[in-house]
């Protein structure tokens, strides 16, 4: 890749726009409205005597204190002065936009709404981090109390609580584990943009998004979520006010990641470099793309679920209520048309770092570029078709189960194709073994294993038995957490340079990979052996029978958490204290490694211009 | 590659490592044993009474054991007698729902009841099974079934799915105390009479030891429609466990 065409360079003053209202907002003036609203609206829908017979009063208060704090936040870190001075026709002057988009205030810009795409980027990296800490740290309390039959180390309430606060967690966590620190601050640069095609909505989708983490939280203070993530009805219908804080969080969510899908999608497809056609695309920016737009149709199906599970716990409207005309499979249907496409969006990004990876580590071109695009759309057309393959045993037309058996077994053959670029990409090569290309050796084994052991789930005479079972657990762990996590974490290893401006720290990585990696078989193999044998999943109590199989994950879970207790430390301690890191310290070609650290506001100093593919390696250019 | 060193001393790194470690390996250990503290059952588990005399079915001697329970309302009346460890106003069963069994022994249950109640779903948990000669005793008479729309609670005692344990299964449906006695409705420590609740007497004989859970299949919980929530969703007030010791 070259860069040719100068277009503006130049000194700017830092702008201070003094009389601005955008110089006087921040995250804390944010928090301030927000409560205000929050209590406004709890106190504004307290229940009267009219509508005390038709209303359930603690919920409908409850839910529009967490949707209103959500709101009043955005109001008071000036989410809306943009859209708002332009209806009055009085728009942003350029100094103001150059303060929106953070210019010239160091840390502050972290807690403002910023329109710089880098500063979104390292915002939603700090947040993945504390969510999976708060996760992990759940996970290990819950391999506690199933350490030994019986053990009840939490209580049985706390438990199923734990449960589907890990599980909730965890899954919003990995849906914006890669598409949001790299989707924001390295694939703009990646495809010679300035920035994202709507910086503002880019602000909004991470600060809406930590509007939800407080509401998240406040389920554990008003008696936490009986449900387990999936939120079933009627469980979730009838459940306690902390049920409330999980329709909350996924209505805030939701909103969350359509504004970021549409906003990737947007800048891929406009906003690429001259010269970067479609087949110069580097395959981390096709892979996250794809994953936004897979994300795109299917998360508004959950959303318009928890609206409906609102309806019902407020309105007791009795979509979900087969008493009065509603069905517990309509639940479940618009659930599992979000749940199996957001396996793929968590995925996908995933396999896209690790083939980004590939080639500048084995110094080899992407083994067969266009059949990583197939096996990227083909997963993401096949992944909308699937869903039903989770209520095989509901009873939900069973002359359908043959249908969606063939479909979801179909997916293998596009995931085949994925497994095949990876492995062409480094056969025969000489890999250079640094942390990421470890990264991309331990998917290929952990996607196998869970790709393999997801055929079985597939398969309707085998789900009969290991639906509902540890079998379940282990495997979607294996592809989730083995796979896109390990990916994300591999892409974390790999752009942490120009991130950071500073090297991660590389024996603290390999320590904390190799405790991960093992714990990671030791804990998930142990919980196949106890499924495989019957044991039930979200269940506090087993039997006696399945207490080696247990005893073993709980162990490997212990070395999982400190791997990952090792990786926080390599990342918070490189960050402030590691080596300073060369421009392009892999040599790699793509254009985020043409900019220097730090990456100036606009990326470029020259507007780049694409004259070859990213993964040219060998042929001498 | 190049790059440039650190100030920052290996030795320095790896102790700020190890602390960090630590202190990570603390902050989810204080924040486990917090929520295992705040999550403790509150109740301390019913152990059954041995008694000395033995009784003998088909032939086998058995030891024998007892255990008294009640249903009550709300806190409030559970409260009066004595048990106040439950947090919830709602529907409970006390003093404890975690009871403890000798293995191989013939156990009676006598169980208070002092709720009303309204329909059962299922008709079945209007039976009465797994107790000996198939009956309970309710205020003196011997009873094998309690219709449906009679029922108040019930008592089902069933195993976790396993080989390694003996199978138990005990259900024990219990009469309603009328809506046409809540004005007398005081319960008390000799509740003998329809309007002062029910006794339900019955026995079954324990296998091996295992672990055990038992819960009500009346849905009486507070939920906006079926009537599962709260009671029936929260663990210690209409479920519990049975260890066989």
């Amino acid at each position: 890749m070259t860069t040719l065409h100068n277009t503006s360079t130049h000194a700017r003053p830092i702008p201070n726009p003094k009389k601005s209202l955008i110089t006087k907002l921040n995250m804390g003036t944010g928090i301030i409205v927000g409560v205000i609203f929050a209590f406004a609206a709890y106190y504004a829908f307290q229940p009267n005597a009219d509508t005390a017979g038709f209303y359930n009063q603690q919920n409908k208060a409850l839910l529009a204190a967490m949707l209103f704090w959500s709101v009043g936040f955005l109001i008071g870190i000036g989410a809306f002065i943009g859209p708002f001075r332009w209806l009055i026709g009085k728009d942003l002057t350029a100094e103001e936009q150059l303060y929106l988009a953070g210019d010239g205030q160091g840390i502050k810009r972290y807690f403002k709404y910023c329109t710089d795409h880098k500063v979104v980027g390292i915002q939603y990296l700090v947040g993945v981090m504390a969510m999976l800490a708060v996760g992990g740290g759940m996970a290990m309390m819950i391999r506690t109390s199933l350490a030994v039959p019986g053990g009840h180390f939490i209580g049985a309430s706390v438990y199923n609580s734990l449960v589907g606060m890990h599980g909730i967690t965890m899954i919003v966590a990995m849906i914006i584990v890669a598409t949001g620190p790299f989707g924001n601050y390295i694939m703009p640069i990646m495809i010679g943009a300035r920035d994202m095609a709507f910086p503002r909505l880019n602000a909004l989708s991470w600060w809406v998004l930590f509007t939800a983490i407080p509401v998240l939280c406040s389920a554990w203070f008003l008696g936490g979520i009986p449900t387990g993530w999936t939120a079933y009805a009627p469980l979730s219908v009838q459940a306690g006010p902390g049920m409330n804080a999980f329709v909350a969080t996924i209505l805030i969510f939701a909103v969350s990641t359509a504004v970021a899908g549409m906003n990737i999608t947007s800048t891929v497809v406009a906003m690429r470099a001259k010269g970067m056609k479609w087949n110069r695309v580097p395959i981390f920016v096709v892979g996250a793309t794809m994953s936004v737009a897979l994300a795109i149709p299917a998360f508004p199906t959950f959303m318009l679920a928890m609206v409906q599970t609102a309806t019902d716990r407020v309105f007791n409207t009795g979509f979900y209520d087969a008493n009065v005309g509603g069905s517990g499979w309509l639940y479940a249907h618009l659930f599992w048309i979000m749940g199996h496409p957001e396996v793929y969006v968590i995925l996908l990004p995933g396999i896209a770092i690790l083939m980004e990876i590939a080639p500048v580590f084995v110094r080899k071109p992407l083994f067969s570029y266009n059949a990583a695009i197939m096996g990227f759309a083909g997963i993401a057309g096949l992944s909308v078709l699937v869903w039903a393959h989770h209520m095989y045993i509901s009873g939900w037309t069973p002359t359908l189960n043959g249908p969606f058996m063939v479909t979801t077994e179909m997916i293998s053959v596009p995931t085949g194709l994925l497994f095949l670029v990876m492995l062409g990409t480094i056969w025969r090569g000489k890999p250079w073994m640094k942390l990421p290309m470890l990264g991309l050796f331990a998917v290929i084994w952990n996607l196998l294993i869970g790709g393999i052991t997801g055929i079985y789930l597939s398969d309707v005479p085998a789900d009969n038995y290991l639906h509902g079972s540890m079998f379940v657990t282990a495997h979607f762990h294996y592809t989730l957490m083995g796979a896109a996590l390990t990916g994300a974490v591999a892409g974390l290893a790999y752009w942490f340079p120009k991130m950071t401006g500073r090297m991660l720290n590389e024996p603290a990585g390999y320590t904390a990979f190799w405790f991960t990696q093992i714990g990671f078989q030791v804990l998930f193999l142990g919980m196949f052996i106890a499924g495989a044998e019957g044991q039930p999943r979200r269940v506090v109590s087993f039997a006696a029978m399945y207490k080696y199989s247990n005893m073993i994950s709980t162990g490997g879970a212990y070395l999982v958490g400190i791997g990952f207790i090792i990786l926080l430390w390599a990342v918070i301690h490189s960050w402030r204290k590691g080596d300073i890191a060369p421009q392009n310290p892999w040599g790699a070609k793509t254009l985020e490694w043409t900019v220097p650290y730090p990456v100036p506001l606009e990326n470029f100093d020259e507007a780049p211009i694409i004259t070859s593919d990213p993964y040219g390696y060998g042929k001498g250019n | 590659m190049e790059t440039t060193t650190s100030t920052t001393s290996s030795s320095k790194r790896m102790i700020s490592a190890l602390v960090f470690v630590v202190l990570g390996v603390a902050i989810v250990g204080v924040v486990g044993f917090t929520l295992h503290t705040l999550s403790a059952d509150p109740q301390k588990p019913l152990y059954a009474t041995k008694s000395a005399d033995t009784i003998e079915i088909d032939g086998k001697s058995y030891p024998k054991a007892s255990a008294v329970l009640g249903v009550y309302p709300d806190k409030a009346t559970a409260a009066e007698h004595g048990y106040t460890a439950n947090r919830h106003d709602y529907v409970q069963y006390g003093p404890s729902t975690h009871l403890v069994l000798p293995a191989h022994t013939y156990v009676t249950i006598t169980i208070h009841a002092y709720d009303s109640g309204e329909h059962l779903n299922n008709p079945y948990f209007g039976k009465v099974v797994g107790t000996i000669g198939g009956t309970i005793n309710v205020d003196g008479v011997d009873v094998n079934n309690i219709p449906s729309d009679n029922v108040e609670h019930t008592f089902t005692l069933h195993g976790i799915p396993s080989t390694s344990q003996d199978p138990l299964f005990v259900n024990v449906p219990l009469p309603q105390v009328k809506v046409d006695d809540k004005d007398n409705f005081l319960p008390t420590n000799d509740p003998g009479t329809n309007n002062k609740g029910h006794t339900v007497t019955f026995s079954f004989i324990t296998g091996g030891a295992g672990d055990y859970v038992w819960n009500c299949e009346y849905p009486c919980g507070d939920g906006t429609y079926a009537k599962f929530g709260a009671a029936m969703s929260a663990y210690g007030y209409m479920s519990g466990k049975v260890t066989v010791a």
